[in-house]
């Protein structure tokens, strides 16, 4: 018995039992590597799924070229050859990858994986970075090993030899790796793996967000005494760094920066000094949920953020059969203790439109606004950079519009008049 | 002082140019009857000593591979493939005829 051919004296069911625990070896340490081995030639990571996908994997990595070698060593094999042999040897063959995935545990083995990490420069110059392909790269030695004994299965266990073998061979590793891929494919796009999927698919419609499991729109309740109020966390990944914002919908829609977002393994703080806010929770798996403790100048309440699609209100759309609101449209905000003027600027180029604000007893500076819609008489518009949003009706002309002005915890009535 | 006999292997092929020998002559121990001609080695005497050895072992074994994976301590796929090479290794000779 040599190292790169041990099947020249081990039984068939010593052979199998060592293969069959090797497969669920190789499928636990996948998913705590969170690597899931689609082929011996295709590793993808990030996938959060759950542990049966690993699993399934795993046994078709053993079972479907395993079938092939059989059929074709029937066929082409001088020997009577055995269903137990060939599947068997073919398991055996499997002790390799166990090694091969114990690469992929530390975190940064994973990273390297993905391939949005690959093309990004300033991932690649970190040390993270180093030691991930250093990891990746010695999983090859076990990966080459497996892929001998798996050759010497094949010449052992069907008897085969020269083109033959090799044909019976190439075609079970490349046919094998194919149906895989395809067999996997599909089971990864049906319910069973939704959970870990959720992830993906809500990003990949967003072009904020990235492939970073954690990245996203959640959006939760905050119950607390008095009051219900919607809170919603936007979480972006880039160049190794979260940034994120909230959004408080109940309150003028105002954003936030968030000052500080972690996450480290399924723990994530986060925290606005601003508003006093802090945030400690765990992220399940598919990191479809965040639940946790928030906190509000020491109120603690418990919180569960659920990740919803991303919305992309920007933008500017007027409709309706009636005159649009255009010119500048001018009122009167009464806060308590102050009256501020308020300006409105609704100014058409062309095809586009320039719509902005001034305060012109606040330093009369031009704020643009992110987000307006006017449908027919239905008017909104929104800064939430300020936490300010406006919901009114404009009148048959469009030069009176009436309505709500929201600002953080402030809501106005507010008319404003064209000039 | 007693030497012990040391166990002749029988060639099968020439050491000059390796073609089959030929059985020339045949004696008998007893008598000292001498019987000359060309005589063709059977084909089992022609298969190299370890594979005699294998034959024997598998006959013993009543013909049973498993029997015979247990006892030389091989897998089972390896001693099929053993004894498949030595069929067809008796084939090509029988062939050759």
């Amino acid at each position: 018995m040599s190292v790169f051919n041990p099947y020249g004296k081990i039984s068939e069911v010593r052979a199998f039992a060592i293969g069959a625990a090797a497969v669920f070896c190789a499928a636990t340490i996948g998913y705590f590597a969170n690597a899931l081995m689609l082929s011996p030639l295709k590793i993808i990571s990030g996938l959060n799924v759950a542990y049966p996908v690993f699993l399934i994997a795993q046994f078709l990595i053993w079972l479907v070229p395993a079938l092939i070698f059989y059929a074709l060593g029937k066929l082409l094999s001088p020997s009577h050859i055995r269903l137990v042999d060939v599947f068997s040897f073919t398991a055996f063959a499997q002790v390799p990858l166990v090694f091969a995935m114990a690469f992929f545990l530390p975190p940064c083995a994973g990273e390297i994986l993905n391939p949005l990490n690959i093309l990004n420069e300033s991932y690649l110059m970190q040390t993270s970075a180093a030691i991930g392909l250093m990891l990746a790269a010695a999983s090859l030695i076990p990966l080459i090993f497996g892929l001998v004994w798996l050759f010497n299965a094949v010449k052992v266990s069907a008897n085969l030899k020269g083109a033959r073998l090799w044909g019976t061979y190439l075609t079970g590793l490349i046919g094998g790796d194919i149906a895989v891929r395809m067999l996997m494919v599909s089971l990864l796009s049906t319910s069973f793996a939704m959970s870990g999927l959720a992830a993906s698919d809500a990003n990949a419609g967003s072009s904020k967000t990235s492939d970073s499991p954690i990245a996203g729109r959640y959006e939760g309740v905050i119950k607390a005494p008095g009051q219900t109020l919607r809170y919603v966390v936007i979480v972006d990944y880039e160049d190794g760094e979260y940034f994120a914002y909230s959004e408080h919908p109940d309150e003028g829609g105002a954003r936030l920066p968030i000052d500080k977002f972690s996450k480290k393994g399924s723990n994530v703080e986060f925290s606005t000094s601003q508003l006093g806010i802090s945030f400690k929770g765990k992220v399940n798996r598919g990191a479809t949920e965040i639940s946790g403790t928030f906190s509000q100048n020491g109120l603690k309440i418990p919180l569960k953020l659920k990740k919803t699609e991303m919305k992309d209100e920007k933008g500017f759309e007027l409709k309706g059969d009636g005159p649009m609101m255009s010119g500048k449209y001018s009122g009167d905000l009464r806060f308590p203790g102050q009256k501020l003027r308020f300006e409105l600027y609704v100014e058409k180029n062309g095809d586009k439109y320039d719509i902005y604000t001034k305060s012109p007893d606040q330093g009369g500076g031009k704020m643009a606004v992110e987000t307006f819609r006017q449908n027919g008489r239905d008017v909104m518009f929104a800064i939430p950079d300020i936490g300010v949003r406006f919901e009114g009706k404009a009148d048959d002309s469009s030069d009176l519009v009436s309505g709500t002005f929201f600002q953080y915890s402030f809501k106005i009535p507010l008319k404003l008049k064209k000039d | 002082m007693c030497r012990m006999k040391a166990k002749k292997k029988l060639p099968s092929s020439c050491p000059s140019c390796d073609n089959a020998l030929k059985i020339g002559e045949l004696f008998c121990d007893k008598c000292e009857t001498r019987v000359s001609g060309a005589f063709d080695l059977p084909s089992m005497l022609r298969l190299s000593a370890s594979e005699q050895e294998f034959v024997m072992d598998f006959v013993k074994s009543s013909g049973s591979l498993k029997t015979m994976a247990v006892k030389l301590g091989l897998s089972y796929p390896t001693v099929r493939n053993l004894l498949d090479e030595i069929i067809e290794k008796l084939n090509a000779m029988e062939s050759g005829k």
